[in-house]
């Protein structure tokens, strides 16, 4: 192979997109041609230096600590009112029966409001005072239930007041979604319900109206805004980032020659340890696979398949040595084992990856 | 599961991909406003329509394929693009005035945020995201020619510029 030829494939080399029978072409001639090696070598830096310019670019950039936190409010949001509207049109007409309870309950809430409005107003003016709501639904429901319902409610109404607090304005979509939607706050609900809301109980609640309880109510919490904060990439020691992402990074107990630890980072729930000796640098990244399963040979299928410590992985190789010393070239290994999704990449022979990857603890 | 809609498996899906789309976005629009008004609209497009998904590809390549067209549909509308190249041309005439005998005061950020919006997508997908070349290709729907020539055209750019400050250096 000519080196005319040669060099018009290293951006192919470099893209991991080369045939087997060309990949090993090239490498054959980069072992013996200094010209194209250097050549190949300031094309890999360039590479090298872009890839590390764009990886910062974008790990600098600060993602709203409260975006998936919106993205759900508006995503249930849009449902939930869907739904409302489907169940307050559709139940009541395919359901009859759905239809004649709340009359019923409509009625006997009526009937006992005047009642007590006649004969209880010294004992419900008492509870008011003691309430910090002044929600009108909330009292109109208070004169409608037993005394012992009542107590109860009168229990779970600072409930609803704390969470006002902490968050005003979830609280505040609440009332509004209460006081427009007159056929849900007529329906009696147990008084656990009332306990502290957030957004993504919201939705669920209503969408099991139907067969609302306290415990479903309750269980239905996502932890929101735990994971949907974007931090920038962060540097540290590997205790560090144990800390942030939550589990022990596994440490490769193979390294070739002298090569060092000279740099740990993480970003969204992955970590990076970067090893470096002279020319030589890798990465090896960790993170929990999460509940999506990767699959790697649909990402990746022109890469190798290997395996490692008995799981499947995907290899992408552009290494090539000479006389056994590593030359230049990088390699991607890629797989899953048990939790964690690891990737290993760098300028590194296969050979090598493997004994890395295989020593991971 | 997410297939039948379940929120708390949509939920994670929101939670896990929403930061590097928002940052894939943002590396396009340049504009914490319109990355955030692109993801909320690619997250809502993919939970209405989860029942239609088809799980031959993945969800990740899908969420990236919707919020690309919604930054080029965003760009179109608004014209951002232009006034965004106008600031950043401005940038890159600062970058170049400074450029006399000092390597090291070459920024390649600013050469990066001067490319087109499509060369941007390609590079934060591929070194940004880690997305293989077929990948981006699927992501973009354009041939893996396209991708490749797109990278290349970024490769030499930059190496032009480091032998550039390297030939000022000397």
């Amino acid at each position: 192979m000519h080196c005319k030829a040669v060099r018009l494939l290293f951006n192919d080399l470099l893209d991991n997109t080369l045939h087997a029978g060309e990949q090993h072409q090239v490498s054959e001639h980069l072992k013996t041609c200094d010209s194209c090696r250097n050549e190949f070598l300031r094309m890999e830096r360039a590479d090298n230096i872009l890839r590390g310019v764009v990886r910062d670019m974008v790990s600098s950039i600060d993602v709203p600590g409260t975006l998936g936190l919106r993205i759900e409010k508006r995503l249930f949001g849009e449902q939930r009112r869907k739904r409302t509207l489907a169940e307050s049109l559709g139940l009541i007409i395919r359901k009859p029966a759905i239809a004649a309870a709340i009359i019923f309950i409509v009625t006997t809430a009526g009937i006992l409001s005047f009642y007590n409005h006649f004969s209880l107003t010294g004992r419900q003016s008492d509870m008011v005072m003691q309430s910090p709501s002044p929600n009108s639904n909330m009292d109109f429901e208070n004169s409608a239930v037993s005394e012992a319902g009542r107590e109860a409610q009168t229990a779970a109404v600072p409930l609803t007041g704390a969470a006002a607090d902490d968050s005003s304005e979830k609280q505040a979509e609440l009332n509004n979604e209460r006081a427009s939607d007159t056929q849900k706050s007529i329906v009696k609900k147990p008084a656990i319900e009332e306990a502290p809301l957030t957004i993504a109980q919201v939705p669920r609640d209503l969408e099991n109206t139907q067969d609302s309880n306290g415990k479903q109510a309750v269980t239905g919490v996502i932890p929101l805004g735990t994971g949907a904060a974007g931090p920038a990439m962060q540097r540290g020691t590997l205790e560090e980032a144990a800390a942030e992402v939550g589990f022990n990074p596994a440490i490769p107990s193979y390294l070739p020659g002298d090569v060092e630890l000279v740099e740990v980072s993480w970003l969204s729930g992955t970590v990076h340890q970067h090893y470096r000796v002279d020319q030589l640098s890798f990465t090896v990244s960790q993170s929990l696979a999460g509940a999506t399963e990767i699959n790697l040979q649909e990402e990746d299928p022109e890469a190798k398949l290997v395996w490692i410590n008995g799981e499947n992985g995907t290899l992408r190789e552009t290494s090539f040595v000479t006389d056994g010393d590593i030359v230049g070239g990088s390699s991607t290994l890629r797989w899953q084992q048990g939790e964690y999704f690891y990737t290993i990449t760098g300028e590194l022979p296969e050979e090598e990856i493997m004994k890395i990857a295989a020593s991971l603890k | 599961m997410s297939q039948s809609g379940d929120k708390d498996a949509f939920a994670q899906l929101v939670q896990k991909y929403s930061p590097d789309a928002y940052r894939t976005a943002f590396m396009v629009l340049r504009s914490s406003v319109d990355a955030e008004d692109v993801v909320q609209e690619a997250f809502l497009t993919c939970y209405r329509k989860i029942v239609s998904f088809r799980m031959d590809s993945s969800f990740k390549t899908w969420l990236y394929r919707i919020v690309v067209n919604l930054c080029y549909d965003k760009l179109r509308k608004m014209n951002r693009e232009a006034a965004a190249m106008n600031k950043w041309s401005s940038n890159l005439k600062i970058g170049e005035g400074n450029m006399d005998g000092v390597e090291n005061q070459i920024d390649l950020k600013d050469v990066i945020s001067g490319l087109k919006p499509e060369h941007r997508l390609v590079l934060t997908l591929y070194y940004g995201m880690d997305f293989s070349i077929q990948k981006v290709a699927q992501t973009l729907g354009v041939p893996v020619g396209t991708v490749k020539s797109r990278l290349n055209s970024a490769r030499n750019l930059i190496r032009e510029r480091l032998e550039r400050g390297q030939e000022y250096a000397l």
